[in-house]
């Protein structure tokens, strides 16, 4: 008898392990009319400058005279207006592209910072080499180049030409930044290393890859991370405060390139949860929330949708941003409804969480975690 | 090993508090309320914990010897007591000089028990989980109150924003970080070097016994070290050094004698 009594003791202790508590429950925002713009202001900086935080934009996306051109740039210029942006991140192709030429000189014309991501198809396809030889003499406007995308994420539209294991991509990435570092010794401080995964362990077991094999002998290599849920912040923080690791770190800056939370309402907790701890936890100098504009469904990454109507529509975040220093809004206000386009994921965004979660019935808010 | 651990700990759990060879085992269940005490920055949580632990005290010569100051005085105090209470007293109870006086210094350094339990702080998976084992010493009492110091080990994988903080300058080219620093890498969720912290913790305890229940005051200092990392910015010399700190806790400890 006494046995059972000391199972019903012990169990509960146990069981509080549930794995329904993996993640940290965002705290509930009040409605929009009630909520503290300059609070979640305040957040998204985090007593910074706007030249510290960021937005993704796919490109190439449409054509200059398009209405999802002018709105994503529309956008943009809200958000850089209201203080909130000094960084656009874009994609970028060897070769180039005319629709991606309008958004670089957009930008310039904002006074923006650009950030160029390189992928790892073009590096694999062209030679890391030519490549970063192509893009510094191509895309002077950028002020910093990521060598690829997550190079271990396996969906095709990321990595058409297939993954990359963090030690093959360390041997190649130092042999190429060599020759950068002498042929082009203007991008000192202007390269970051590929962002590692952005959920689950599997970011931080690169990130500790890379280290170990030497990203920190790249003198003026920026290391870039994606987080997109708190076991990879977590498991991020192990790595980053590891006294091996952490006094080389402090040479480094440490960007994170991509961050962001689906939904609409989901969309300020996450920001206001994660964007203190990337600071704190992970000494994150700049933050790039992703995206802009990722779909016309409510389930979806970016800060605004409905692209393609004449004017967008703002999720709440973005329309707090703008709301913040404005008092109102210049776009629309959120309480319009917020679906005007039926869902679906335009085909002209590369998007890189189709790897994601509905195909595997798993919940999107979460990204597959490995 | 992360699957068979926690069946292992429930194994001895359950045979340990059963066995013969203590002369007492308690269920303490213990609830920490250091961050509840002390001001929270606004928006903030308290990362309030509680333990769950099995106290096992030993048939050592030290427990005997308080034992037979505390009846001593007690069968001074009640002489009617029945001669069955008292010949049972005297079964257990021993005078200190019936003992080797060569062990009377080692009586004092043994402990007189343990506690084995596991700590929790918030409700996240791998994060905020401890195992300890305490050693404690009963050192004495004063009006009805017991004073056993202990020392604990603690292991486990930390509250990962609790201990950390980064202090940017204007342009954010250069910080100076605090962080808890990991010593030790853990079976929970064991993928990346160095995700746990092992480190000692004194704690007094300040026991009132109800018949079988008890409830402590338990104030005590958690001995953690410290990453202080200084940046210099890109290209610049930085600075990290590893400072021990003493961390003030306090919590309230009920528990029940099995």
């Amino acid at each position: 008898m006494k046995k059972w009594l000391y199972l019903c003791l012990v169990l509960p202790l146990f069981l509080v392990n549930c794995d329904g508590c993996s993640e940290r429950t965002l705290p509930t925002v009040p409605s929009f009319d009630q909520l503290d713009k300059k609070a979640v202001r305040d957040s998204w900086l985090g007593g910074g400058s706007p030249g510290n935080v960021g937005v993704v934009i796919h490109t190439p996306g449409y054509e200059q005279g398009s209405n999802e051109y002018k709105n994503q740039m529309e956008a943009t210029r809200q958000l850089q207006q209201a203080g909130c942006i000094g960084w656009v991140r874009f994609d970028a192709s060897y070769g180039g592209n005319e629709n991606s030429n309008w958004y670089y000189k957009k930008a310039r014309e904002l006074g923006l910072s650009i950030f160029t991501i390189i992928t790892l198809e073009d590096l694999e396809t062209h030679g890391w080499n030519d490549t970063i030889d192509y893009f510094a003499r191509n895309y002077p406007s950028s002020m910093a180049f990521e060598i690829a995308g997550e190079i271990t994420n396996t969906d095709p539209s990321i990595n058409p030409t297939g993954t990359m294991d963090p030690k093959t991509y360390m041997t190649k990435l130092k042999a190429m930044y060599a020759y950068a570092m002498q042929n082009h010794p203007e991008l000192r401080g202007r390269i970051t290393s590929a962002p590692t995964f952005g959920s689950g362990t599997g970011g931080a077991k690169e990130l500790q890859t890379f280290f170990e094999n030497g990203l920190f002998d790249l003198d003026g290599i920026i290391v870039a991370i994606n987080v997109y849920t708190d076991t990879a912040l977590v498991n991020y923080a192990n790595v980053l405060n590891n006294p091996k690791f952490a006094q080389k770190l402090a040479r480094h800056e440490v960007w994170v390139t991509e961050c962001g939370q689906i939904g609409t309402t989901q969309q300020i907790a996450f920001m206001e949860s994660v964007f203190s701890r990337l600071r704190s936890m992970l000494h994150a100098r700049n933050i790039f929330w992703y995206s802009m504009y990722d779909a016309n469904d409510a389930n979806a990454y970016g800060l605004i949708y409905g692209i393609s109507d004449e004017n967008f529509t703002p999720r709440p975040l973005f329309a707090a941003l703008i709301d913040s220093t404005q008092g109102t809004s210049a776009a629309q206000t959120p309480n319009t409804p917020l679906i005007v386009n039926p869902p679906g994921i335009d085909p002209a965004i590369r998007h890189p969480h189709s790897d994601g979660a509905d195909e595997n019935g798993i919940d999107r808010s979460r990204r597959k975690e490995r | 090993m992360r699957k068979i651990t926690p069946i292992v700990i429930m194994v001895i759990a359950l045979i340990l508090p059963t066995s013969k060879i203590f002369a007492e085992t308690r269920f303490n269940f213990k609830f920490d309320i250091t961050d509840a005490l002390v001001p929270q920055p606004r928006g903030s949580v308290n990362y309030t914990g509680f333990e769950g632990e099995f106290e096992f005290i030993w048939h050592t010569a030290t427990n005997e010897h308080i034992g037979t100051q505390t009846q001593a005085s007690q069968t001074q105090s009640s002489q009617t007591q029945s001669s069955q209470t008292q010949s049972s007293q005297t079964q257990v109870a021993q005078t200190p000089e019936a003992k080797p006086s060569h062990h009377f210094f080692l009586y004092h350094l043994l402990p007189d028990g343990f506690a084995a339990g596991f700590r929790k702080e918030n409700t996240l998976v791998y994060e905020g989980d401890f195992l300890y084992i305490r050693f404690f010493k009963r050192t004495g009492s004063y009006h009805s109150l017991e004073f056993s110091p202990s020392l604990a080990l603690v292991y486990g994988v930390p509250l990962s924003n609790k201990f950390s903080a980064t202090k940017f300058n204007t342009d954010r080219t250069q910080y100076e970080s605090v962080f808890l620093v990991n010593n030790v890498t853990t079976f929970l969720n064991n993928s990346i070097k160095k995700n746990g912290v092992f480190y000692p913790e004194l704690t007094l305890g300040i026991r009132k016994e109800y018949h079988r229940f008890n409830i402590d005051l338990v104030p005590g200092i958690r001995i953690l070290k410290f990453g202080i990392l200084k940046s210099g910015g890109f290209y610049a010399p930085s600075d990290f050094k590893i400072k021990t700190v003493l961390c003030p806790t306090i919590g309230i400890r009920l528990g029940l004698r099995i």
